[in-house]
C-alpha cells in the first residue's frame, strides 16, 4: 500500500508562502516566460474560478480579474516547500520518495493500517499549518495513490484524503491529463474525444501503440494506474538547518521574522519525523557590510514545536540592532533527544556584534554607506570622475592604473578656490581673476573647453567650462566654471 | 568679405547620427542669418529636396552634398559645385550602394569622433545595414564638379593622423589632392571645445599651408540647437547597441555640434580668420541647386515616320470608338482640347507609356483601373487607363492637367496617374515590366521614410535609458490603440506600467519621446510608386537596393519626387481588384461574361442594398462608419456613392461637414454656399455637394476664385495640404490664403471657413475623381454581391485577409443572404473557394490551416484522375504531412469518404506513410473503436473554428442563445425603443477608435442574426480598457439609440462574455 502527498500548483503555493501573507481566496498566478513571452503560469483555485488559465496573457488576465496577484517563480521558496513536504511525508513512514514537484510517495508497508487515515490527515493538517495546501491519497500502486490525492484535492474531499477501493470506478471518471500525456498525445486524445482515463483504457493497447508508438503504450499503462514498484528512497537531511538570501537587504529585523518562521515550521516537522527536539538555535545574519552577526539562542527546554522556536527568534531579533541591512541568514538547530540540561538563567539574550562590523558600520554611518569602498575611474568625459567599488580581495589583482594624461602637471586646490572673473567684452575671454589667495589680470587665456554629461538623470547631470590662464603677475592656472560659479581648480607646474 | 555659410551639417537623414529635421536646420540657419546651408547627409541625398524647399521658403540658398563612406571606413564630405558634380555625386552614391561589397569598416566612427584613441581599433558595431563603401578609384572617376572637404574626425586625413601620425595624414592629403586638385579640396577645421583639439588643428593648418591648400571652418553640425544633443546621444547608443549609462566616451562630450552664426564662428576661429571667410568664398563658387535637376520623362518609342502626338491621337480615337461608338461632336471637342494641351505640355510620351502599361496588363489578364485625378481626363478614359466616363459625370479636365500647374520654383506639376491592380503576383509582374522597359537604371521605386513613432520609439528609448524589458512590455500592453491620442498622459501611462512618478529618468524619457517622434529611422520602399526617367535615373537621384531582392529605390519619397517634378506612376495593389477579377473569371466560366465597364449602371437593387447598409464585404463602404452613414445619405447614383466614399474621411469629419451634407440632402437644413457675399462664385463650384466643400478640387477652385490664387500658388496649397511632415508649410500656405482672401475683399467668415476646410483636408484630401474611381469599385462590388453572390463570396474568401471583416463574418453574412455554405471536402473542394451553384459556395482547401497549396493541388489532380475509393485510398495516393492529414480529418474534409471526424482522426493516426509496409500490403484498420463517438455539433463547431477559422454552419451563438436569455439579438434591436436599456453580446469583430471621434470607441459584436454596434464613452473605455481590448467576446449593456435607421447601443456596462464553447474569432481592431 502506498500513500501520496500532493500539493496542487506547487510552484505557485511555494512562491506565495515565501512572500507576504495573502488571503487564500485571492486569485493568484505564477508568471512564466521572459520578455514578450511572459504569460500566466499555474493559477490557484480562485484564479481559475475567475476564468483564468495557464498561458493567458497578463493583459487578458487583468481584464478578467483586476485583483489578480502575480508572482514570479521563487526557486528558493520551492526548495523550502519541497523540504517541508518531505518532512511531512517522513512523519508517515521513513520510506519516502521525492517523486515529482509537489508530490511525495510513501511506502506504507509496516505501518498500522488502522492509523493510516489519521496519520495522513495529520500530515495534511501540518502542511496546511505551514500554508501548503496538500492532499493525500492511498492505493495499491504509487500512481493510483497520486491520482487519488489529486482527485481528493479537486473535489475537496473531507480531510483532504482518499483511499482507493474501487479502482475501475475511480479511473472511469478521472480526467485524462492525470496520466500525464505529452502535449502531442493530449492533442491526439482530444481529437478522438478521449476525456477520461476510462475512455482511454477502453481503446485497445495495440491500436494506441500503432498510433502513438511505445510512448502510447506507456500512457495506456499509466491510465490503468500502473503497478507497485520500489521507491527511490529520500534520505532525510543530515542536521537541521535552513538558510536564505535576500536580494534586497532587509532593513528592519522584524521583517526577517516571517521567512524565518516559515523555515522553523519545516525544521520542526523534520525534528518530529526524526523523533528529536531542538535544544538551541544557531542564528547567523549575513549583513550587507562586514561579517555576519552570529548568535546562539538557548531554549528554556528542548522542543519539537514550531511556536517556542519562533518565539525565541522573535525575542532575539526584537532586541537586536545591526549596523547594516541583512543580506541573508542561516539557522541551525541543535538537535537533542530529551531535556539534556537545566535552563541557564544567567545566559544573556544578546551578544555584541563583531567588532569589525561595528567599526565599519560606524564609519559608514559617519560618511554614508555609499562613500565606503575603493575609488575606480569611470568611463566618462567628466574629468576626475570615479566610482566606489568594494576593496579587492587579498589575492585579486589590483585594477590597472588609468591611462597617462598628456599635459603639464596640475597641482590641485582641494577644494577648488572660489574665484571672481571678469571677461573681455569683445572676445569673451577671462580678463581678470580674483581669489582669496591671489588675483591679477590675465595675460593669456586658452579655452573654453566645455564638457557635460549624464543629462538623462537630473541629480547626476553635470556641465563644466574650463579655461587655462596665465596671469600677468605669473602663474598658470586652470579655471573651472560650474553651476554658475567660478573656481580655480589648480595651478600648472 | 563673403558672409559665413555652414557647409557641413547633417540632418536626421544621416540615420542614427543627425538629430534635427531638414526643416529645423533650415529654420535655425535662417534665424541666425546664414545666407546658405549645405546639408551633407551620410551616403544619401534623402533630405536634399526638403532642405531645398524649406530654404526656398526661408530665403536662403540650399547647397547640395553628401558624406560618402569609403571602403576603408573613413568618411569624405563632398559638395556639389555644378550640375556635372551633382550627376557625379548621384552616380557615386548609387554605384557604391548597388555594388555588393563586404563591410570591412574597421574604425569605430563615434569613438574616433570623440577622440578616444583607445577604442579606434574596435570593429564598427554601427556599420550600416546597407553600407555605401566607395573606393578611391570610384572617387576619382566621379570627381568632376565636386569639392571635397577633408572632413571631421572620421575624415580620411584626421583619421590617418590619429592612427599613424602626421606623415600618414600628409600622404592621405596627397591622395585627395591628386583626385580633386588644389581648387577643389579644402582642409576642414572644426572646434568642438574639447581640451586637446588645438594640437590637431594646428597640425592640419600647417599641413594646408605647406601644400598651399585653403583651410575651411565648419561646424560639423549634428543638430540645429543644443536641445538636439540628447537625441544625438540616444542615436549614438542605438548605433552601438548600448545604453546611455554604458556608452561612456562614445557619447558626445558636449553640445557644441550645433549651428552658429558668422560672428560666433569668427570668434571661435579668431586665430584663423581666413578659415571662416573661406566658407563664404567657397559657397559663392557652388553653382547648383535642385532647380537644375535635369530630369526628363522618357519618350515612348514610335515607328519611323511616326510622332508621339500622332500616335497618341490615333490611339485616343481608336479607344473612343470602342468606348462611345463613333464619337459625337461633344466627345471629339473634348478629346481634341485635351490632346492639344497634352501635346503643348509635352506629356504625350507619359500618356503613351501609361496606356502601354494598361494594354500590357489587359493582355496578361490583369484587371487595371486608373484612379486619382486622371479620372477627369477623357483621353485617359478612352485609352482604357480609367474606367469612369468624365464627360458623362461632368468632371473637369483642368483639375487633372492645366498650364498653370507649376510649383513655386517653376518645376512642372506632372499629372498624377495611379493604377489600381489586383494585389499580389499580377502587380509584381507589372512592376517587373516597368523595370525591364527602363533597364538598367531608368526606373526605381520611390522610397518611404520610416519614422520613429509610438511603441517602437518608446521601446528603443526605454532600452537606451536603461528601463527593463518588463516595464517596456507592460507599457506597450497598456498603450491605447487606435488613431486617437491616448486619454492618459504619458507620465500616467508610465506610472500604470510600474514606473514611479518621481523616477529620475521619467522626465528625460517623456522629453526624448517628443523629440524623437517623427524623425526618420530608416529608408523603406513605397508600396507602389515607381519613378521612370529618360536617360539615367541615377544621375538625377541616388539609387540604392531595397530590402526586397532585385528591387531598387530612389532616395526620395513621393512628396519629394512630386516637389521636384519627377513623374511617379503608382502601381497600387488592391485586394478588391483581385476579387473583381476573379469574380468576373468565375462568371465567365459559368457562361456569364461580365466586366467592370459592362456592369449595368444605376441598378436599383444595388442602391437599395447600399441604402440599407447591406454592404459587408464590398469595397470602401463596408466599414462600421460607412454603414452608419449609408442609411442617412441613401446613395441613389454613382455620384452619391462618390460622396459617400468621401464623406467618411477624417478630413471632412474634422471640418464638421458630414452632418450638414446629410441634413441638406434630407431637407433638414437650407442649402447655402459658404457665405451670401460669395454665393455667385461658390454656387457653381459647390452645387453638386449642396454647398458643402467635400472634395479637394472644390477647395482649390474656391481658393483660386475667391482668393485670386495663381496656378502656382494653388499648386503649392495643394502640396502643402498633402505634406504632413512639415506642418509649418501648411501654416504658411494657409497664411497666404488668408491674406489673399482679405486682399480680395472677402469677409472674415469666408476666410475662416475656407481656412478650416483646408486644414481639415490636409493629408486626407479626397479628390472628386478619386472618389468616383473608388465609387465605381464600390458599385461594382455591391452589384456582384447582390446579383452574383456565390461567385463574389467565393472570390472574397479567396483573397483574405482584406477589407474589414474576417472570413467567419463573411460566411455568416452570406448565409443570411441565403447562400449555402458547403463544407470543405477532399472529394469536391478545390484549393480556392468555388461557387458550386448560383446559391452555393464550397469552402476551399486554402482555409484548412496548415495545409500546403502543393498538397491540395496534388489532391485535386489525383481526384480528377480517379475518385477516391476510401479514406485509405485517399491517404495512399496523396503525399500529405501528418499535420495535414489531421487538419483535414478534424475539419470533416474526409466525411465524403465515409468516416465521421473522430473515426477519420483515428485512422489517419495509424502509420500511413509511403514507406509503411502495412500500408503497401493493403492492410486496413479494423473498425473504429466504440470509445470514439462522433463529434457533437458543439465539438464540430469548435473543430471548424480551430481548423478553418470559420464555420459553414450556424453562428456559434445560435447554439448558446438559450444561455443568454436577457441578451437582445442584433436583428431584434430595431424593435426596441429609442433610449431603452438593452444588452447585446457576442464575439467582437471590430474595435475602432478613429482619430476624429474625440476618444469614443466603436465596438461591433456579431451574433447569429447580424452585427450589433456599440459606442463607448472615453471614460468608460479608460475604465474598462483591458476588458475591451483583450476579451474576444463581450456582453454590453446600454441604451439603445435609433437615428434615421442607424442603431447603436450607448454602452454603460461592459463585461467579458466567457462561454467556453464560444470560439475566438479574429477581429478588425484599431486599424
Amino acid at each position: 500500500m502506498f500513500a501520496v502527498l500532493h500539493v496542487e500548483a506547487f510552484a505557485l503555493q511555494a512562491a506565495l508562502r515565501a512572500g507576504p501573507p495573502v488571503a487564500g481566496t485571492r486569485p493568484a498566478s505564477l508568471i512564466t516566460g521572459l520578455g514578450r513571452q511572459t504569460a500566466l503560469g499555474e493559477c490557484n483555485r480562485a484564479a481559475r474560478a475567475a476564468g483564468l488559465s495557464a498561458g493567458m496573457s497578463f493583459a487578458q488576465a487583468l481584464a478578467r480579474c483586476p485583483t489578480l496577484l502575480l508572482r514570479p517563480p521563487d526557486p528558493a521558496g520551492e526548495a523550502e516547500a519541497r523540504a517541508v513536504l518531505l518532512a511531512a511525508a517522513l512523519t508517515l513512514s521513513p520510506a519516502v520518495e521525492d517523486t515529482a514537484t509537489g508530490c511525495c510517495t510513501i511506502d506504507l508497508r509496516g505501518t498500522d493500517p488502522a492509523g493510516r487515515r489519521g496519520a495522513a490527515e495529520a500530515a495534511v493538517r501540518a502542511l496546511a499549518a505551514t500554508d501548503l495546501e496538500a492532499n493525500a491519497g492511498a492505493a495499491r500502486t504509487p500512481r493510483l495513490a497520486a491520482y487519488a490525492a489529486r482527485w481528493a484535492g479537486q473535489n475537496a474531499l473531507p480531510g483532504g484524503f482518499l483511499a482507493v477501493e474501487e479502482e475501475a470506478a475511480l479511473l472511469a471518471k478521472l480526467p485524462v491529463d492525470y496520466a500525464e500525456p505529452t502535449p502531442a498525445q493530449a492533442a491526439r486524445l482530444a481529437g478522438w474525444g478521449i476525456h477520461t482515463l476510462g475512455e482511454l483504457t477502453a481503446l485497445t493497447a495495440a491500436g494506441l501503440t500503432r498510433r502513438l508508438g511505445r510512448e502510447g503504450r506507456e500512457l495506456w499503462d499509466r491510465a490503468r494506474g500502473g503497478e507497485p514498484r520500489p521507491l527511490r528512497r529520500h534520505e532525510p537531511p543530515v542536521g537541521f538547518h535552513a538558510t536564505a538570501d535576500h536580494e534586497a537587504g532587509v532593513e528592519t529585523l522584524p521583517a526577517l521574522l516571517p521567512p524565518l518562521e516559515r523555515h522553523v515550521e519545516r525544521l520542526a516537522l523534520e525534528l518530529q519525523a526524526a523523533g528529536l527536539a531542538a535544544g538551541g538555535l544557531e542564528l547567523e545574519l549575513r549583513l550587507e557590510d562586514g561579517p555576519a552577526h552570529r548568535a546562539h539562542l538557548r531554549l528554556p527546554a528542548p522542543t519539537a514545536s514550531a511556536a517556542p522556536l519562533q518565539r525565541a527568534l522573535e525575542t532575539h531579533l526584537t532586541g537586536l540592532r545591526t549596523a547594516a541591512p541583512v543580506r541573508g541568514w542561516s539557522l541551525r538547530v541543535e538537535a537533542v533527544r530529551a531535556p539534556v540540561r537545566q535552563q541557564d538563567f544567567l545566559s544573556g539574550g544578546l551578544r555584541d556584534p563583531h567588532a569589525f562590523t561595528e567599526t565599519l558600520a560606524q564609519v559608514a554611518a559617519l560618511v554614508g554607506a555609499e562613500r565606503v569602498g575603493t575609488p575606480v575611474p569611470t568611463d566618462t568625459h567628466r574629468p576626475d570622475a570615479a566610482a566606489l567599488s568594494p576593496p579587492p580581495g587579498l589575492l585579486e589583482e589590483a585594477p590597472a592604473a588609468p591611462g597617462g594624461v598628456i599635459g603639464l602637471p596640475l597641482r590641485r586646490f582641494r577644494p577648488p578656490l572660489p574665484a571672481r572673473l571678469t571677461f573681455a567684452p569683445t572676445s569673451g575671454r577671462p580678463a581678470h581673476v580674483w581669489t582669496e589667495r591671489f588675483s591679477g589680470p590675465v595675460a593669456e587665456a586658452r579655452g573654453p573647453w566645455c564638457a557635460s554629461g549624464d543629462w538623462w538623470e537630473p541629480a547626476r547631470a553635470w556641465a563644466r567650462v574650463e579655461w587655462d590662464v596665465a596671469l600677468a603677475g605669473g602663474g598658470l592656472y586652470r579655471l573651472l566654471g560650474e553651476r554658475e560659479a567660478w573656481f580655480v581648480e589648480g595651478e600648472y607646474d | 568679405m563673403a558672409a559665413y555659410c555652414e557647409l557641413h551639417s547633417r540632418s536626421a537623414f544621416s540615420f542614427l547620427r543627425g538629430a534635427s529635421t531638414p526643416e529645423a536646420l533650415v529654420a535655425e540657419a535662417a534665424r541666425r542669418n546664414l545666407p546658405a546651408l549645405a546639408v551633407l547627409d551620410r551616403d544619401n541625398l534623402c533630405a536634399a529636396p526638403r532642405v531645398y524647399g524649406a530654404a526656398r521658403e526661408a530665403g536662403l540658398r540650399a547647397r547640395v552634398g553628401a558624406e560618402v563612406t569609403l571602403a576603408d571606413g573613413s568618411v569624405l564630405p563632398l559638395l556639389v559645385a555644378n550640375r556635372t558634380g551633382y550627376r557625379n555625386l548621384c552616380r557615386l552614391i548609387s554605384e557604391a550602394k548597388l555594388t555588393p561589397r563586404p563591410a570591412d569598416v574597421t574604425v569605430e566612427p563615434a569613438a574616433a569622433a570623440t577622440g578616444a584613441p583607445d577604442q579606434e581599433d574596435s570593429v564598427n558595431p554601427g556599420a550600416p545595414k546597407r553600407p555605401c563603401l566607395a573606393t578611391w578609384e570610384e572617387l576619382a572617376r566621379h570627381a568632376e564638379g565636386l569639392v571635397a572637404l577633408t572632413g571631421d574626425a572620421e575624415g580620411p586625413v584626421r583619421r590617418a593622423w590619429r592612427r599613424d601620425g602626421p606623415v600618414a595624414a600628409a600622404a592621405t592629403l596627397t591622395r585627395l589632392e591628386a583626385i580633386y586638385g588644389q581648387d577643389h579640396l579644402h582642409v576642414e577645421l572644426q572646434r568642438e571645445r574639447r581640451r586637446g583639439e588645438d594640437r590637431e588643428l594646428a597640425g592640419l593648418r600647417d599641413l594646408a599651408t605647406a601644400r598651399g591648400l585653403p583651410i575651411l571652418a565648419t561646424g560639423g553640425v549634428d543638430y540645429a540647437t543644443p536641445e538636439g544633443r540628447p537625441v544625438a546621444d540616444v542615436f549614438t547608443c542605438l548605433r552601438h547597441h548600448t545604453t546611455l549609462d554604458a556608452a561612456g566616451r562614445r557619447l558626445a562630450p558636449n553640445a557644441e555640434r550645433r549651428l552658429r552664426d558668422g560672428a560666433a564662428m569668427a570668434a571661435r576661429f579668431a586665430d584663423l580668420p581666413g578659415a571662416v571667410e573661406a566658407a563664404g568664398r567657397l559657397e559663392a563658387r557652388l553653382d547648383f541647386t535642385l532647380r537644375d535637376l535635369g530630369y526628363r520623362f522618357p519618350d515612348f518609342p514610335v515607328a519611323p515616320g511616326e510622332t508621339m502626338p500622332g500616335l497618341l491621337r490615333i490611339r485616343t480615337y481608336a479607344g473612343a470608338r470602342e468606348r462611345y461608338g463613333e464619337p459625337g461632336p461633344r466627345v471629339r471637342a473634348q478629346l481634341d482640347r485635351e490632346l492639344a494641351l497634352i501635346e503643348r505640355l509635352g506629356f504625350c510620351g507619359y500618356f503613351l507609356i501609361v496606356w502601354d502599361l494598361c494594354r500590357h496588363a489587359r493582355a496578361e489578364g490583369i484587371l487595371v483601373q486608373g484612379r486619382g485625378s486622371a479620372a477627369n481626363s477623357a483621353v485617359c478614359y478612352v485609352l482604357g487607363i480609367t474606367a469612369v466616363d468624365p464627360i458623362r459625370h461632368g468632371l473637369l479636365f483642368e483639375r487633372f492637367l492645366s498650364e498653370g500647374r507649376v510649383g513655386h520654383d517653376g518645376h512642372p506639376s506632372w499629372p498624377d496617374i495611379d493604377l489600381d491592380l489586383p494585389s499580389g503576383e499580377p502587380r509584381e509582374r507589372l512592376i517587373r515590366k516597368v523595370y525591364a522597359d527602363h533597364a538598367p537604371r531608368g526606373a526605381a521605386m520611390t522610397a518611404n521614410f520610416i519614422t520613429y513613432r509610438g511603441r517602437g520609439a518608446m521601446r528603443e528609448l526605454g532600452k537606451v535609458l536603461g528601463f527593463g524589458e518588463d516595464l517596456l512590455d507592460r507599457f506597450s500592453a497598456l498603450q491605447s490603440p487606435g488613431d486617437f491620442p491616448d486619454p492618459l498622459e504619458l507620465r500616467q501611462r508610465l506610472a500604470l506600467a510600474g514606473l514611479p512618478p518621481d523616477h529620475p529618468r521619467g522626465a528625460a524619457l517623456a522629453s526624448l519621446l517628443g523629440q524623437l517622434r517623427g524623425l526618420p529611422r530608416h529608408l523603406g520602399q513605397h508600396s507602389g510608386g515607381m519613378v521612370v526617367c529618360g536617360g539615367r535615373l541615377d544621375e538625377v537621384v541616388p539609387l540604392e537596393p531595397a530590402t526586397m531582392p532585385g528591387r531598387v529605390i530612389v532616395q526620395w519619397d513621393k512628396t519629394s519626387c512630386e516637389d521636384l517634378g519627377i513623374v511617379k506612376i503608382d502601381l497600387l495593389g488592391l485586394g478588391m481588384m483581385a476579387v473583381l477579377q476573379e469574380t468576373f473569371a468565375r462568371c465567365a466560366e459559368r457562361g456569364d461574361p461580365i466586366a467592370l465597364h459592362t456592369l449595368p449602371p444605376d441598378d436599383a437593387p444595388t442602391y437599395a442594398a447600399m441604402q440599407r447598409a447591406d454592404t459587408i464585404g464590398v469595397f470602401q463602404i463596408e466599414s462600421r462608419a460607412q454603414m452608419a452613414t449609408l442609411p442617412r445619405l441613401r446613395p441613389a447614383c454613382l455620384y452619391d456613392v462618390a460622396m459617400q466614399v468621401a464623406i467618411v474621411r477624417p478630413g471632412p469629419i474634422v471640418g464638421q461637414l458630414t452632418h450638414p451634407l446629410i441634413r441638406r440632402r434630407n431637407g433638414l437644413e437650407p442649402v447655402t454656399y459658404l457665405d451670401p457675399s460669395v454665393d455667385d462664385i461658390a454656387r457653381p463650384i459647390l452645387a453638386r455637394t449642396l454647398g458643402v466643400i467635400l472634395f479637394q478640387e472644390q477647395m482649390l477652385e474656391l481658393a483660386m476664385r475667391l482668393a485670386g490664387l495663381a496656378g502656382g500658388e494653388a499648386e503649392e496649397l495643394r502640396r502643402a495640404m498633402g505634406f504632413t511632415q512639415d506642418p509649418a508649410r501648411l501654416r504658411r500656405a494657409l497664411g497666404r490664403l488668408g491674406e489673399a482672401l482679405r486682399a480680395q475683399g472677402r469677409n472674415e467668415a469666408v476666410a475662416r471657413r475656407l481656412g478650416e476646410a483646408a486644414l481639415s483636408f490636409a493629408a486626407y484630401g479626397f479628390p472628386e475623381s478619386h472618389a468616383l474611381s473608388f465609387a465605381l469599385l464600390a458599385y461594382a462590388s455591391t452589384w456582384l454581391k447582390v446579383h452574383r453572390p456565390a461567385q463574389f463570396t467565393a472570390s472574397l474568401l479567396n483573397h483574405q485577409p482584406m477589407g474589414f471583416y474576417g472570413p467567419a463574418t463573411l460566411v455568416q453574412d452570406a448565409r443570411r443572404h441565403g447562400l449555402r455554405i458547403l463544407p470543405v471536402c477532399v472529394a469536391f473542394s478545390r484549393w480556392e473557394c468555388t461557387a458550386e451553384a448560383a446559391n452555393a459556395v464550397r469552402i476551399g482547401l486554402r482555409h484548412v490551416r496548415g495545409l500546403r497549396e502543393e498538397a491540395a493541388r496534388a489532391l485535386e489532380r489525383e481526384r480528377e484522375r480517379a475518385p477516391f475509393a476510401s479514406l485509405a485510398d485517399c491517404l495512399r495516393r496523396i503525399p500529405l504531412h501528418a499535420n495535414e492529414r489531421r487538419a483535414l480529418a478534424a475539419t470533416g474534409a474526409f466525411h465524403a469518404l465515409g468516416s465521421h471526424r473522430r473515426a477519420a482522426l483515428w485512422q489517419v493516426e495509424a502509420a500511413w506513410s509511403a514507406d509503411e509496409p502495412l500500408l503497401r500490403d493493403g492492410e486496413e484498420e479494423p473498425d473504429t473503436p466504440d470509445a470514439l463517438r462522433p463529434m457533437t455539433p458543439g465539438e464540430r463547431l469548435a473543430a471548424d473554428f480551430a481548423g478553418l477559422g470559420l464555420t459553414g454552419g450556424a453562428h456559434p451563438l445560435a447554439r448558446l442563445r438559450e444561455r443568454l436569455p436577457d441578451v437582445w439579438r442584433a436583428a431584434d434591436l430595431p424593435l426596441g425603443r429609442d433610449g431603452e436599456t438593452v444588452r447585446i453580446a457576442g464575439p467582437v469583430i471590430c474595435r475602432q477608435r478613429p482619430g476624429t471621434a474625440k476618444g469614443f470607441l466603436f465596438l461591433s459584436l456579431e451574433d447569429e442574426t447580424g452585427i450589433a454596434n456599440a459606442v463607448v464613452h472615453p471614460d468608460l473605455f479608460a475604465a474598462r480598457r483591458l476588458v475591451i481590448t483583450q476579451e474576444p467576446a463581450l456582453r454590453i449593456t446600454g441604451r439603445l439609440e435609433q437615428r434615421a435607421g442607424v442603431i447603436h447601443v450607448r454602452a454603460e456596462q461592459i463585461e467579458p462574455l466567457t462561454l467556453p464553447e464560444l470560439p475566438a474569432q479574429t477581429a478588425h481592431s484599431f486599424r
